[in-house]
């Protein structure tokens, strides 16, 4: 069995213990979320199982990189897509850094795999338009996409207002913690989400921490397309099986 | 505005060296680990509780329970909500954000939504899903409500066909559209997985999942002809005995695929898996054997169960019923209905078991739920409509007691009969925090009950 990832933090995890009324102070372990190393077990291969349709994913109104308003709705369906939210000042190890990180790795295996570089999208949106501007946004970008030619798009919106609509939609919890924020950045309490999207804009599979992982995330985008590629051949079946008018 | 200092990937990398983890803390350890957490002290109970002819409005009704003792309401039922008719009320579970709280109409097959984060004191329907049997492909009996990632894993009692125990879970997503319908392996079709033994009988009862394994768990009761006779008819009639589960499954979760079957003679129950990141291995008792078995991963690998202890006297069918692990897995508590007992077990070597205290909390006793930190416990008495006992027996409780690792004392408790509420059955815990809402009794700069986060990378 492969051993669990733990990190030891023993300063800043004793001062948290003290903090809440907790007796002991000793060096507390940190376990670390799958994405960032190796799977513990073989991520099922693909096209061996079934994605089921979840259910539809929303649009909305949102801000690229550059501030021009874009509609969500326009980046879905051409591309299978990998939708994540985030705020880039989120400091949790598994939350949104796992899901930068696994985005970018998914990003890192697209380029031994152009063909499939053109079939995926990644968008990560982030849920804290006040510190996270399109021009913040687009360094964000620049430096997760690094030599990377992945199609990852990265937005945020116009406010809070704007925003809510998409996370009521995607039924993405976020929770601004009042008082852990300060002058220079918000903190937010809020479920890690990251989901999945066919090219007819239904929602296929939703991960959280502990299967928000490259490995799986690939394999269930190979299985997507080998459902697409079956669909097409049936499609074509059955055209082909049609008695044409001069029949 | 804060301006960049360091190089996006750098800065992630320097996070993970120096994040701290959020303290394991939680509310009640039966819950899936997919869910958010309650961080503290919880503020309210919601009872799910069944309603009974001749009392009250003789309704099925959440049943909401202030539970904070700085509360000035603490002790108090301090909500009702009734769903307009008698369902067979039976189990209940949050969507992972905690949102929404479903519950379960066992002979219905109604399953009603309840928004519990508009106002935690005060739930509301959100919608009642009326169409389980005809959506799933004739499953009956909703029973467990199992967070999953955006999702919830209903698990089947029974099914339309003969009313009988072959079954299956039913996926949703959190807001109840229909997602798939996973029927459990039976001889005719094993659907890909191995027979461990002699029995693939395609009953089902409970799931619970080890995500960082990739395991998924469902055990085994008796179909809607048994759960809904009259106890004391069923018990007398050889052919209705012969009629209930003996097997548990392990699945693959991400694939919904089902790998291994375990015989497990006489109808194992709830599940509840380890909670500690190297503890590979889920509990669960039989009720009509009264044995705590074991299912754990060897160290090739391979999922096996064995039986490792038996509760009470098993030839007196104490009928052991809910369980609940302590999150440091090494206690687990198991309640017996028919001498109305919690017992505890020492299970820091899970395959030696020992129990080391019990107490009798009623004349029957059905549901457990502790808090995180293991101090308070919380009872309820009903097991079923037909199932429980008749006359001054049939008692209807919520108990609340706090437990020193000694012994459980009781703080209070409410009488649901005396309260015209109805059965009791499954309690599931609240708090204000987890919603960015302050405490209505306290100052909002106070206010720090609890907040949002997933353990789930701990499981």
């Amino acid at each position: 069995m492969p051993k669990r990832r733990f990190l030891t933090a023993p300063v800043l995890f004793s001062a948290l213990l003290l903090a809440q009324g907790a007796i002991a102070a000793k060096p507390a372990e940190v376990y670390l979320a799958p994405g960032w190393g190796n799977l513990e077990f073989a991520a099922p291969e693909p096209g061996t199982y079934e994605l089921p349709v979840v259910r539809p994913a929303a649009g909305g109104k949102l801000l690229d990189t550059k501030g021009d308003v874009v509609e969500l709705d326009d980046l879905l369906g051409e591309k299978i897509t990998i939708l994540s939210f985030i705020y880039r000042t989120c400091d949790d190890v598994n939350g949104c850094p796992l899901s930068s990180m696994v985005l970018h790795r998914v990003a890192s295996k697209l380029r031994k795999q152009p063909d499939l570089e053109d079939q995926l999208r990644l968008i990560t949106i982030s849920f804290d338009p006040e510190f996270d501007t399109p021009e913040v946004m687009h360094q964000f970008g620049e430096e997760l996409r690094s030599a990377s030619d992945a199609d990852w798009r990265f937005l945020t919106s116009k406010s809070a207002a704007q925003i809510k609509p998409v996370l009521d939609a995607y039924q993405q919890s976020v929770v601004i913690d009042r008082g852990a924020s300060d002058e220079s950045r918000n903190k937010f309490s809020h479920i890690l989400r990251v989901y999945l999207i066919d090219r007819s804009q239904q929602i296929r599979n939703i991960y959280s921490v502990s299967f928000l992982h490259p490995d799986i995330l690939m394999n269930d985008v190979l299985t997507l397309l080998q459902q697409e590629q079956l669909s097409d051949k049936r499609q074509a079946a059955v055209s082909s099986n049609k008695p044409s008018i001069e029949d | 505005m804060k301006q960049f200092t360091t190089h996006t990937l750098p800065r992630i990398l320097a996070i993970v060296s120096l994040v701290w983890a959020s303290a394991a803390q939680a509310d009640e350890t039966c819950m899936s680990p997919y869910m958010a957490k309650i961080v503290g002290q919880e503020d309210v109970v919601y009872v799910w509780t069944l309603g009974e002819e001749g009392l009250g409005d003789e309704q099925d009704k959440l049943v909401t329970i202030d539970v904070n003792p700085s509360s000035p309401d603490y002790g108090k039922v301090i909500h009702t909500l009734s769903v307009g008719g008698r369902n067979e009320a039976h189990h209940s579970g949050f969507t992972d954000d905690r949102n929404y709280l479903w519950a379960g109409g066992l002979d219905s097959n109604k399953i009603f939504i309840f928004d519990v984060h508009t106002d935690p004191a005060k739930p509301s329907l959100f919608k009642t899903i009326d169409n389980f049997e005809q959506a799933s492909g004739g499953v009956v009996g909703p029973h467990t409500f199992y967070a999953l990632a955006g999702k919830i894993m209903v698990t089947g009692l029974s099914n339309s066909a003969d009313h009988g125990g072959r079954t299956a879970m039913v996926e949703y997503s959190n807001t109840g559209d229909y997602v798939a319908t996973h029927w459990h392996p039976t001889d005719q079709d094993l659907r890909g997985a191995t027979k461990s033994g002699k029995y693939a009988d395609g009953y089902g009862y409970d799931v619970r999942a080890l995500p960082r394994r990739n395991a998924m768990f469902t055990s085994s009761f008796t179909g809607w002809t048994n759960y809904m006779m009259d106890f004391g008819t069923m018990l007398g009639d050889p052919e209705a005995m012969k009629r209930f589960g003996n097997t548990a499954i392990k699945w693959n979760l991400h694939t919904r695929q089902p790998e291994k079957i375990f015989d497990m003679p006489g109808a194992p129950l709830e599940i509840r898996c380890a909670w500690q990141p190297n503890h590979n291995y889920c509990f669960t008792t039989t009720a009509l054997t009264s044995q705590i078995w074991l299912m754990y991963e060897d160290e090739s690998g391979e999922w096996q169960a064995k039986a490792v202890g038996d509760i009470g006297d098993p030839s007196k069918v104490p009928l052991p019923v809910d369980i609940s692990i302590t999150s440091d897995d090494n206690g687990l508590w198991v309640q017996t209905f028919m001498d109305g007992k919690a017992r505890y077990f020492d299970v820091s070597d899970p395959f030696n078991p020992k129990q080391t205290y019990e107490k009798v909390i009623g004349a029957q006793l059905n549901m457990i739920s502790q808090s995180w930190d293991g101090k308070r416990a919380y009872f309820t008495s009903s097991l079923l409509d037909n199932w429980d006992k008749k006359g001054e027996a049939d008692e209807q409780f919520f108990k609340a007691y706090t437990w020193n690792g000694k012994q459980l004392e009781l703080e209070f408790m409410v009488d649901f009969k005396a309260e015209k509420l109805g059965s009791a059955h499954q309690m599931r815990f609240g708090a204000y925090g987890l919603y960015g809402l302050p405490r209505p009794w306290e100052k909002p700069a106070n206010a720090s009950a609890g907040k949002a986060a997933s353990t789930d990378a701990a499981n």
